[in-house]
């Protein structure tokens, strides 16, 4: 019996999904079924073995790679699969925290379809459809990040807006790119093509300017969901950006190239690192934190030459880790906080001391602190940015401090009682299904943050997908 | 292997020791088994002595299919060996001595809160890599601030607390820099082989975690830190900062540093002579340790600055054990108090004695009015060694017959190591040194005491008639310099830069979410691209 992987990781979750979608009502059933289905796409895309060939008992099951659909295939290669992998597992995590009150209930059949989604982009011929099926997802996103009725909220339409900018100009490029491979290097389509992309991709990925949408987002919408949108776009998107790299040799020859993407990056590290530390509501410091990690994938791929994409990969995982933790917390507190903001939420440590210590220690995750999960990985990517420039790595570490002085802040505050002559005693107000995630989520940190090296390296198998990258 | 051996059975004891409280509280098992694991691990560290430098590996980054970098090491050598026996050492008599204090703070938490901080002391000071010691510090630094909040009186000190915690996690960024440079000027390395590039930046996250350089004290009032845990939790971390300045390069000033030298030097003489003067009039030892630490740690960063790193050991042994002498000296009584004066054995600098060769950090290349002023501050860290010693007391009858066994020989276990680290402590630790130095503090100190004899000046305390012009002068000069220690200017000011700096971000976010952002975002990009493109010249 021939089967296909698109069959497995697109079509599968999306059949899903409508089933979930059907049963919103019925909230603990809709949640079994979307993360067991995650859970299970990521262990299968985790184990699957390198024939394509699953062998259960008697039944042999063979798998092709393509799937034809209007005239269009859809390749889920074995070398993504680690990738497909880890966007499902977090998908499933996600879907995990949706048992909050106040999530919405399009979130968990969403989440589904936009992880198939974007696993089609990543693997769509002609690969320029990939920037179709993205904005289909980002029209798929919007149900989720509205908070029920009333007038439509400005940061998702700030969203809407400058995502769909994106796609024209991606679009644009890949038809003036067809032409270009046949074109010397000093055509003006060359350059051209590349600031038509480079505006495309900014667009997607939320670089300065195009960022606002983010805080807006971030502050209007519950954290777990924005979280979950935060990791899956801007991994997709730069994994996709990969395939043009790949694909390309006059970008991967470019001139200065790695110098621009390494000074946005560092630009973007700053600015969010800037804006992070002086925030006063939780929720948009999330966001604008979310600025700086892309600022650091920014300068992962200018250090193409020295090893970066690796860096990018082994950051995918442990952003997401980190940004999980750090949006259940936001959520969970959420349901005990007036608002997130310091002023609300102080002496709330003496309450709630564990998810305090959750939100706490997944900021100083996000931001390299040591012991957490992505020391390893900042430390050598500082290590290399500053080899490449003394004023990209000094500006890069001060630009990563903002999250740290932030999180300093958010300690004072949480600490602060809020009438300072009453003695408060700690105590824990967290019921089990808050408290334990949230422990359990330290612990894989931690042990991340000990030894990268056995959990990390079957995500960087995605890059030999990308042959002229090696 | 044998280096994990200690930090192995102090971690197993304290766990044995939560899960037998836990179960079914026996007050004597608990101490049975510190004491045991505390033995344990002394009589290791020991024989560890032996076979110096010691180091092993644990977990190393650095793999061909992963570019990361790095190695988590454990070293032994000479500069860490005496700070791991004085860690130990002040473990096990605090563990004996506690027996006098059940009363008090002793409790098997207690104990079990005392081998923790220790174990992961150990593997602070032994640290074989920077990165090791981030981590360590990092864990360090998260057990004392969770510590420090479960005290009953950290709902009005959590300010306090977490700025404290702040300039620890500032010092750990120091090293995360320190770090970076490091690598950069000599690829990895470890902390025998600190690079010179980086030197001065290790030398500030030690200065930092220190307290002393730059100067800060967010703990000018102790939280209600005793004697037992209080001690070690208060120490232990000390311990390791101290670790790291004796591997500190000799040759850290680098020619563009050198003119800012005297001012480093000014800083440090200030911060000593302070603390001095403070742990001098002090109402007892536990209310003057933190100057007690400030004051001798000056003088340890001091022979770092000064070249001579070997011998910041001398003036890092001297804080450790005799100040711990003198902490864990409670109660007291009056036929034991002569044991107090075997403390001044680590502490008075004469030829032969442990801290002899630490006059050298002090004079660095040459006799200068900063020697001076250090020397006079280890002449009022002496008198205020006495004057807390001498203090009378005499709660004997109070005593367990076995505690009244036990307490003394804790502190003579303190005495002991004092003597050991004078003999064998570390290459040229047995030497006349700058023995004119010494003298020449002695001489000071018996002049001192004579004049406040004199003055009819005496222990208890020392303190000034409250009509005294002095006092007077004092009480007005000490609560401004307090302030300016505590660095509460600082902070204000930060405070200030920080509301400027966010009104700023905030309104430039506003205009960017505003109605009309998308506008104002076009116009940023073609600024952007202009600047970019050279402003659209070419």
């Amino acid at each position: 019996m021939t089967l296909n992987t698109p069959l497995l990781w697109v079509l599968f979750p999306l059949v899903i999904a409508a089933i979930v979608g059907a049963l919103y009502q019925r909230k603990a059933l809709s949640i079994i079924l979307t993360v067991i289905t995650a859970f299970g796409l990521a262990l299968l895309a985790a184990l699957f073995p390198e024939n394509l060939t699953l062998s259960i008992g008697p039944l042999r099951l063979v798998f092709s790679e393509n799937l034809a659909i209007l005239g269009r295939q859809i390749t889920v290669k074995y070398e993504i699969l680690p990738f497909i992998s880890l966007i499902y597992a977090m998908t499933g995590l996600w879907t995990l925290s949706s048992w909050f009150p106040n999530t919405p209930v399009a979130f968990r059949p969403i989440s589904l379809v936009l992880t198939a989604l974007l696993t089609a982009a990543a693997g769509v011929e002609p690969f320029l459809y990939a920037a179709v099926l993205i904005q289909i997802a980002i029209l798929v996103s919007v149900p989720m990040l509205s908070q029920g009725g009333g007038a439509t909220d400005r940061g998702i339409l700030r969203y809407l807006t400058l995502q769909t900018l994106a796609m024209p100009l991606i679009l644009l490029a890949g038809w003036l790119l067809t032409g270009v491979e046949t074109l010397p290097a000093d055509s003006p389509l060359v350059g051209q093509s590349t600031i038509l992309l480079g505006l495309g991709f900014a667009l997607w990925l939320g670089i300065f300017p195009f960022h606002s949408w983010i805080p807006m987002v971030a502050q209007r919408s519950r954290p777990n969901v924005v979280g979950f949108l935060v990791f899956l776009f801007p991994t997709t998107i730069l994994v996709f950006s990969l395939n043009f790299f790949n694909r390309y040799t006059f970008l991967r020859n470019l001139p200065n190239l790695a110098e621009t993407l390494q000074l946005f990056g560092v630009v973007m590290i700053v600015i969010g690192g800037l804006w992070t530390a002086f925030q006063t509501d939780l929720k948009r410091a999330f966001g604008f934190s979310v600025l700086t990690e892309s600022g650091f994938s920014l300068a992962a791929l200018g250090l193409i030459s020295q090893g970066g994409l690796n860096w990018l990969m082994l950051l995918f995982p442990l952003r997401a880790l980190g940004f999980w933790l750090w949006s259940f917390a936001l959520t969970a507190l959420e349901n005990h906080a007036e608002e997130l903001t310091f002023e609300s939420v102080r002496g709330i440590a003496r309450r709630f001391p564990i998810l305090s210590a959750g939100l706490i220690l997944a900021q100083f995750s996000i931001a390299g602190m040591p012991l957490l999960a992505s020391f390893p990985i900042k430390l050598a990517l500082l290590s290399a940015t500053l080899n490449a420039g003394t004023a990209f790595g000094v500006w890069s570490f001060i630009g990563n401090l903002g999250l740290f002085l932030f999180t300093l802040r958010l300690l004072f505050s949480l600490l602060t009682p809020q009438d300072e002559n009453t003695f408060e005693k700690w105590r824990l107000s967290e019921k089990s299904n808050e408290y334990l995630p949230v422990l359990i989520m330290i612990l894989i940190l931690v042990l991340l943050g000990l030894f990268p090296n056995n959990f990390m390296d079957g995500i960087l198998n995605t890059l030999t997908a990308f042959t002229q990258l090696q | 292997m044998i280096l994990l051996l200690p930090i192995g059975i102090l971690l197993t004891a304290a766990l044995a020791i939560v899960i037998l409280d836990r179960i079914q509280p026996k007050f004597g098992t608990s101490w049975l088994i510190a004491s045991g694991a505390a033995i344990i691990g002394w009589l290791t560290i020991f024989v560890l002595r032996l076979r110096l430098p010691t180091t092993i590996q644990i977990i190393s980054w650095s793999q061909p299919e992963i570019p990361l970098f790095g190695q988590i090491s454990l070293l032994l050598d000479y500069n860490a060996w005496p700070y791991a026996l004085a860690l130990i050492t002040i473990t096990l008599a605090v563990i004996l001595t506690d027996a006098a204090r059940t009363r008090y703070d002793s409790t098997p938490l207690s104990w079990a809160a005392s081998l923790m901080i220790t174990a992961l002391g150990l593997l602070a000071l032994q640290s074989g890599t920077s990165l090791t010691l981030m981590i360590t510090w990092v864990i360090v630094d998260i057990l004392e601030m969770a510590y420090l909040l479960r005290l009953e009186e950290a709902n009005r000190s959590y300010g306090r607390i977490v700025i404290a915690y702040g300039a620890r996690t500032a010092s750990i960024m120091m090293l995360f820099i320190a770090t970076l440079v490091g690598w950069r000027a000599s690829g990895q390395f470890d902390l025998t082989q600190i690079p010179q590039q980086a030197g001065f930046l290790f030398l500030l996250a030690a200065g930092l975690r220190l307290g002393v350089f730059p100067l800060n004290m967010p703990f000018l009032q102790e939280p209600n830190l005793r004697r037992g845990a209080g001690n070690i939790i208060r120490l232990a971390p000390v311990a390791s900062s101290l670790s790291l300045l004796a591997r500190l390069p000799a040759n850290l000033v680098t020619p563009s540093l050198q003119r800012w030298l005297p001012y480093f030097l000014a800083m440090l003489a200030a911060a000593a002579l302070y603390a001095g003067f403070r742990w001098l009039t002090a109402t007892n030892e536990i209310a003057g340790r933190p100057f007690w630490i400030v004051a001798w740690a000056a003088l340890a960063t001091t022979s770092v600055l000064n070249g001579v790193p070997s011998a910041s050991l001398a003036w890092g042994i001297a804080l450790l054990l005799p100040g711990s002498l003198a902490f864990l000296y409670s109660p007291r009584i009056q036929r034991m108090n002569f044991l107090m004066f075997f403390g001044l054995l680590g502490l008075i600098g004469l030829p032969f004695t442990p801290a002899a060769s630490g006059w050298m950090g002090l004079i660095g290349s040459g006799h200068t009015f900063w020697t001076f002023l250090f020397l006079i501050a280890h002449v009022m860290l002496i008198l205020g060694y006495l004057n807390h010693a001498l203090r009378p007391g005499g709660e004997v009858g109070a005593l367990e017959s076995w505690a009244r066994l036990v307490y003394p020989l804790g502190l003579i276990l303190i005495i002991q190591a004092i003597a050991t680290m004078g003999l064998i402590g570390w290459p040229g630790s047995l030497t006349a040194g700058a023995w004119w130095l010494g003298i020449i503090s002695l001489l000071l100190i018996i002049a001192a005491i004579l004049t406040a004899r004199r003055l009819g000046i005496r222990p208890p305390y020392l303190h000034f008639p409250a009509s005294s012009l002095l006092t007077k002068v004092l009480d007005v000069i000490l609560p401004i310099i307090e302030q300016v220690l505590r660095l509460d200017w600082l902070y204000q000011l930060i405070w200030q830069a920080n509301h400027l700096i966010g009104l700023a971000l905030k309104s430039f976010s506003a205009i960017l979410e505003s109605d009309g952002g998308i506008l104002w975002t076009l116009l940023l990009l073609v600024l952007l691209i202009s600047i970019l493109t050279g402003g659209g010249v070419n």
